[in-house]
């Protein structure tokens, strides 16, 4: 079941808004939905004053789908925290959506601000847009970033994307800023676009797709040879069945991927690097 | 408080990060007349101290009492959603202190001018912890010093002669025990005053040092140049840091400010963290303003975090990029400012000024500055260190306390004290 929010008009001083999630609004009527906190500034005032709330509401979190319309930059923190249900926000978002998310489900129709999907453990974020720098970072001073999940951005992302990631999977359809996958240490991307300068600098472990191109990495990883790579189709066949909008052109069993390694300024340097032979000759020496 | 007549020993020059405390300073009635031991920097400080000055409260441009000056202020604030107190690094530790009472009082955002200058250095920190050496250690024991992407020469005059080229314990000859290096990617004014000059190519620093990281750990690498420098000479480098018996490296905006950013400064602390392994090494941030370092210190004393502070929620909350005064106002967030010591109409980005001039804004500064032309509410301060007394943070972060050596203007009375006068009538309305 649906309740829908309809922001009522673009607030002046952005808003926190950590309350809409599905188990905040499970079993509560829209008046009580209504009454739920959201702070602006240092007040702290009630969700209907922002929304127009409409649709009908649901007694489990499983059954709760959250649509959310309007121009929401200045809206923060949506979903953050969530632990199931659906959030389907129509437009674009600002900060922290998602962020330490463990289950459920958010698509977002538009573009995202810093820190989406921050620190999640679970679930699955889709964009249809672009998303802002520290996709699935960890905070500052956090050792893990993203701890599990999966993430699927159709648009660019900004900087630092995926810093200090220890598990899940993000893919992205378009370019990817500098300094991606900082600091990772495991689980697994897929950029089809541009891959941006410095990526997995000081990353220990895990797996970098590349299917566009890149035009340099870190001194500090080494190239390991090209050749086929059975596993890699596994991979892009996962990303095959889920976006297949996501891949412009086939990728064909017999294609070449170099392969790089590092980062060696770490004492652990296992952090693998897989671009296509074709577009990237130029790493490979 | 007067010794010797109207002559001052070792008083504390409060303009860099250096923090000189062995300035002499002469008065004559209400003059400074001389400033011994000082660079020319302090020296301007000092005599120059009455300069310029802001003397009257104003209000929209019209003078008034401190008193109404003060009243408007709390008007202001007490009417305010988003409460935004920036500067802080001029001016001395009590002062600072009261900012961040007034900041939770009114719910409001605290954030000091590291947010433009060494914020990085605080990320890079968070990311991998601090190793640190003061500055005496480095007197007395470095028989090797870099800097990175710093210009003492123009920023620091006197640190490399008051505290680098100096003998020490286990250096006595400090031109022969001693080597000092420079890497920038330009020649600076510094690059003449030391032993060595490596010039960088811009924007490589981060992969200069994780080279460097390679290297130290013994790994061949594939590339043969990197940030223009060859690897041969990389591999020079990395063994000379690893067999020095002390080193020190000072960084500086051209490291927390060029492409990178924290991330520079993270893989400059993890080199550091790795020569450790091998021998002694110490890291040290240049750090501009007197006392920004006290700023970061007294913050996260009180608050748990160095910068970018938000109290909205009544508990302190951090997040730079965020809750940082130049991130806030570009994208719109504060409806006031209160500024204190620092001057962002001088020194923020087109966009945050253009916002600064649609709230209001009150400003404390002991003198006019372009933050003063743009201000609701001006009111003048007394300067810390020469017209009232406090305690500010080296950049090695050593407290020193720093000495009163002359009465303000008359009517003009310190921060710290303005701030409290704030923080007393708000208390009354916000209660
Ligand atoms: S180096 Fe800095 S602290 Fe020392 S005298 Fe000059 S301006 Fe003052």
């Amino acid at each position: 079941m649906t309740v829908l929010l309809s922001l009522k008009q673009v607030p002046n001083i952005p808003i926190e808004a950590d309350s809409i999630t599905p188990t905040a609004f499970a079993g509560k009527t829209l008046a009580q939905i209504g009454k739920l906190v959201v702070m602006q500034g240092r007040n702290s005032c009630e969700l209907r004053e922002f929304f127009e709330i409409t649709g009908e509401s649901a007694d489990s979190v499983e059954e709760t789908e959250i649509v959310i319309r309007g121009d929401l930059r200045k809206v923060k923190q949506i979903g953050k925290g969530m632990n199931g249900g659906r959030i389907r926000i129509e437009g674009d978002v600002g900060m922290h959506l998602g962020a330490e998310m463990i289950a459920g489900r958010i698509t977002v129709t538009g573009s995202v601000d810093a820190y989406a999907g921050a620190e999640m453990s679970g679930g699955n974020i889709q964009i249809e847009g672009n998303a802002g720098d520290y996709l699935c970072a960890g905070y500052r001073g956090s050792p893990d970033g993203m701890k599990g999940g999966r993430v699927f951005i159709a648009g660019n992302v900004g900087n630092e994307m995926a810093l200090h990631m220890r598990k899940g999977f993000i893919a992205v359809k378009g370019n990817v800023g500098a300094m991606a996958a900082t600091r990772m240490k495991g689980g697994s991307i897929i950029v089809c676009g541009e891959l941006g300068p410095r990526a997995c600098i000081e990353a220990t472990k895990g797996m970098l797709f590349a299917l566009g191109k890149v035009s340099s990495l870190p001194p500090t990883f080494k190239y390991s040879g090209s050749s086929e790579r059975e596993f890699t189709g596994y991979y892009i066949r996962y990303l095959k069945s889920r976006r297949p909008d996501f891949l412009q052109s086939d990728i064909s069993p017999s294609e070449k991927w170099a392969k790089f390694i590092g980062d060696f300024a770490e004492a652990e340097s296992k952090m693998e690097i897989y671009t296509r032979l074709v577009l990237n000759s130029h790493l490979a020496s | 408080m007067t010794e010797a007549g109207n002559t001052f020993k070792d008083v504390v020059c409060t303009f860099c990060g250096c923090l000189c405390d062995d300035i002499i300073i002469e008065t004559e009635g209400e003059k400074i007349t001389k400033n011994t031991n000082g660079c020319a920097i302090s020296k301007e400080r000092f005599v120059g101290h009455m300069e310029n000055r802001c003397l009257q409260p104003t209000v929209k441009g019209s003078a008034v009492t401190l008193e109404k000056a003060i009243e408007r202020a709390v008007e202001i604030i007490a009417s305010s959603k988003r409460f935004l107190i920036y500067g802080l690094s001029s001016t001395e530790n009590d002062a600072q202190r009261e900012a961040y009472r007034l900041a939770e009082l009114a719910g409001g955002v605290v954030d000091n001018t590291t947010s433009v200058c060494h914020g990085p250095t605080i990320l890079g920190a968070q990311e991998s912890g601090e190793t640190t050496a003061s500055l005496a250690e480095t007197r007395h024991r470095a028989d090797i010093v870099i800097y990175w992407g710093a210009n003492p020469a123009a920023a620091h005059p006197r640190h490399i002669p008051h505290y680098i080229r100096q003998p020490g314990e286990y250096i006595k000859d400090p031109k022969k025990d001693r080597q000092i290096w420079l890497i920038d990617v330009r020649e600076t004014t510094t690059a003449r005053m030391v032993d060595r000059f490596i010039k960088i190519n811009p924007a490589t620093d981060l992969e200069v040092i994780e080279t460097l990281r390679a290297l130290i750990r013994g790994t061949k690498l594939d590339v043969v140049e990197v940030g223009g420098i060859s690897i041969k000479d990389l591999e020079q480098i990395a063994t000379t840091m690893k067999t020095a018996k002390y080193g020190v490296l000072f960084f500086g905006l051209g490291l927390t400010q060029s492409f990178g950013r924290h991330r520079n400064i993270d893989a400059a602390i993890r080199l550091i963290q790795d020569l450790n392994a091998y021998t002694k090494w110490g890291l040290m941030p240049m750090r501009g303003h007197y006392n920004v370092s006290g700023a970061n210190k007294t913050s996260t004393w009180v608050t748990g975090y160095p910068y970018a502070i938000d109290f909205a929620r009544g508990y302190p909350r951090f997040s730079p990029g965020e809750y940082t005064a130049v991130d806030m106002l570009a994208r719109g967030e504060p409806d006031v400012l209160l500024n204190i010591a620092a001057d962002p109409v001088a020194h923020f980005p087109r966009a945050a000024v253009a916002y600064l001039a649609k709230i209001p804004v009150i400003n404390i500064d002991p003198k006019f500055n372009m933050t003063s032309q743009l201000a609701e509410v001006n009111i003048p301060a007394a300067i810390a260190g020469i017209e009232c007394d406090g305690a500010a943070t080296r950049m090695d972060g050593l407290p020193l306390y720093l000495k009163k050596v002359i009465e303000p203007p008359e009517g003009v009375i310190p921060d710290r004290d303005i701030l409290r006068m704030i923080i007393k009538s708000l208390e009354k309305v916000m209660k």
